[in-house]
């Protein structure tokens, strides 16, 4: 029975008790006229013997309200039948009920991760990005990416930072797995991710001394990167992959959560590509970099709890300055600190 | 309003069993309107009982839910287009049932106003 017919059923019913309550009215009257009362007298006693017609109407309804119940139950038990009695269906209806709460979850999800929470970094609003300014140049770029030598400067000398960590897109060969593959990424300093505050799914991130030149063969994989071309495969952590035909060491898979900024997000000058599959130790040797080139890396800092971005500032302006002393060069040097979050 | 209604449930409740007994028993006889069944208990019991129709009409709804009265629209022997209510196989099983129960009811109030009876007994 529809929801509709059981609605029909029930007016039916409410006029059925009218009639029935009517005709006790007309039958007791009647017998009363049959004695010899008049027909006002017959309908006054009547109504005085009966009572309050709404409130016996309402108990008589009061009992059907059971049968509403039971059959709601009826129909639930026969719906359960029918369920079982098709499985096909049964199965095809909950499948499509599974991937339609499966797919909001996706979605909802994917928003919440990329849209509403950008970056999903530790306390993200402590954390900035550092540019440097040649005021010489800064008619065409206002700001510029970091330098390794100055950034090495910083990390030494400015109490503002927690911690300071630099980064810069990398692109490397995967061979030996399938077919050849230039693969994206960022070679950045060990501390990368506990700058972040980003813990890995599997493995670990980097050590200090992976950052100096011959130690850096090991490796972090992306959540999808290793999921597509890997198929998600645990035991890859700990084993070797062939990366420029040089054997290098996955150490660790970063969590699907994980999103590095892509394009220009982190300034001019360092284009990040769509994906990053993969991150490395920098592995450098400053000796190898000028004092006042090679303005490459994004540096990112996260400030210590309390330090404002301006006292940040202000403590960084003065080791630039200093920097472009001793540098002995006729250029001036100064810096920039930006909310990553912007 | 609300008291009220609460108090005529609760008459129900006092009644119920004896009420569905009287109802189901006087319907053995033959199908019956909702008035006909109030006047026959009344004839009855000599005038004493007299159901009350916010108790009546509940009780013949429940026991129609319950399936032991079926209801079908008659005309009356004057006439008058009325509910008549038919007890069914259910409900005659029902009623000896609670005739038994009955029964045993008034053995035991017996007992207990007339307790030299009850000691005489083997």
């Amino acid at each position: 029975m529809s929801f509709r017919d059981r609605l029909l059923h029930r007016r039916q019913r409410e006029d059925e008790l009218d009639e029935e309550v009517q005709a006790h009215f007309r039958m007791a009257a009647q017998e009363r006229m049959e004695q010899g009362e008049t027909a006002e007298q017959a309908r006054v006693s009547v109504a005085r013997e009966f009572g309050n017609v709404t409130l016996v109407k309402e108990v008589t309804r009061d009992m059907w309200a059971f049968r509403w119940l039971e059959t709601m139950l009826q129909d639930l038990r026969y719906g359960t039948r029918m369920l079982r009695k098709n499985p096909v269906f049964t199965a095809v209806a909950l499948l499509t009920l599974a991937l339609g709460i499966g797919a909001n979850t996706a979605i909802f999800s994917l928003v919440n991760s990329v849209l509403l929470r950008p970056l999903a970094y530790r306390e993200a609003q402590q954390l900035y990005l550092v540019r440097e300014i040649i005021p010489e140049l800064s008619q065409t770029y206002p700001t510029l990416p970091a330098n390794l030598p100055n950034f090495l400067v910083w990390q030494r000398d400015c109490h503002s930072f927690e911690e300071v960590a630099i980064v810069e897109p990398f692109n490397m060969t995967l061979t030996g797995y399938g077919e050849a593959e230039q693969i994206s990424g960022g070679r950045a300093s060990a501390n990368l991710f506990d700058v972040l505050g980003v813990m890995p799914e599997l493995g670990r991130t980097f050590l200090p001394e992976e950052d100096t030149p011959g130690n850096d063969h090991v490796v972090m994989l992306a959540d999808s990167f290793w999921r597509d071309r890997f198929h998600g495969d645990r035991t890859i952590v700990g084993r070797s992959i062939t990366l420029d035909g040089q054997p290098v060491q996955v150490v660790g898979i970063l969590p699907a959560s994980f999103r590095f900024p892509k394009g220009a997000q982190l300034g001019a000058l360092t284009e990040f590509p769509p994906r990053t599959d993969f991150f490395k130790p920098l592995g450098l040797d400053p000796k190898h970099f000028d004092q006042l080139g090679q303005f490459d890396f994004v540096a990112i800092a996260r400030l210590k709890p309390g330090t404002t971005a301006r006292q940040a500032l202000a403590e960084l302006d003065v080791i630039q300055a200093r920097i472009a002393k001793d540098a002995n060069e006729s250029v001036g040097l100064r810096a920039a600190i930006i909310p990553l979050e912007s | 309003m609300k008291l009220k209604k609460e108090r005529y449930q609760n008459r129900i409740e006092l009644l119920q069993g004896t009420l569905d007994l009287l109802i189901l028993q006087t319907l053995q006889w033959g199908p019956q309107h909702g008035y006909g069944i109030n006047q026959s208990i009344r004839g009855r019991s000599g005038e004493v009982l007299q159901v009350e129709t916010g108790s009546l009409y509940p009780a013949l709804h429940r026991l129609e839910r319950q399936g032991w009265v079926t209801s079908q629209w008659k005309q009356t022997e004057s006439n008058q287009r009325a509910k008549f209510y038919r007890l069914t196989p259910a409900g005659k099983k029902q009623l000896l049932s609670e005739q038994a129960r009955w029964a045993q009811i008034v053995d035991a109030i017996a007992g207990i106003m007339n307790p030299a009876r009850q000691e005489g007994r083997p």
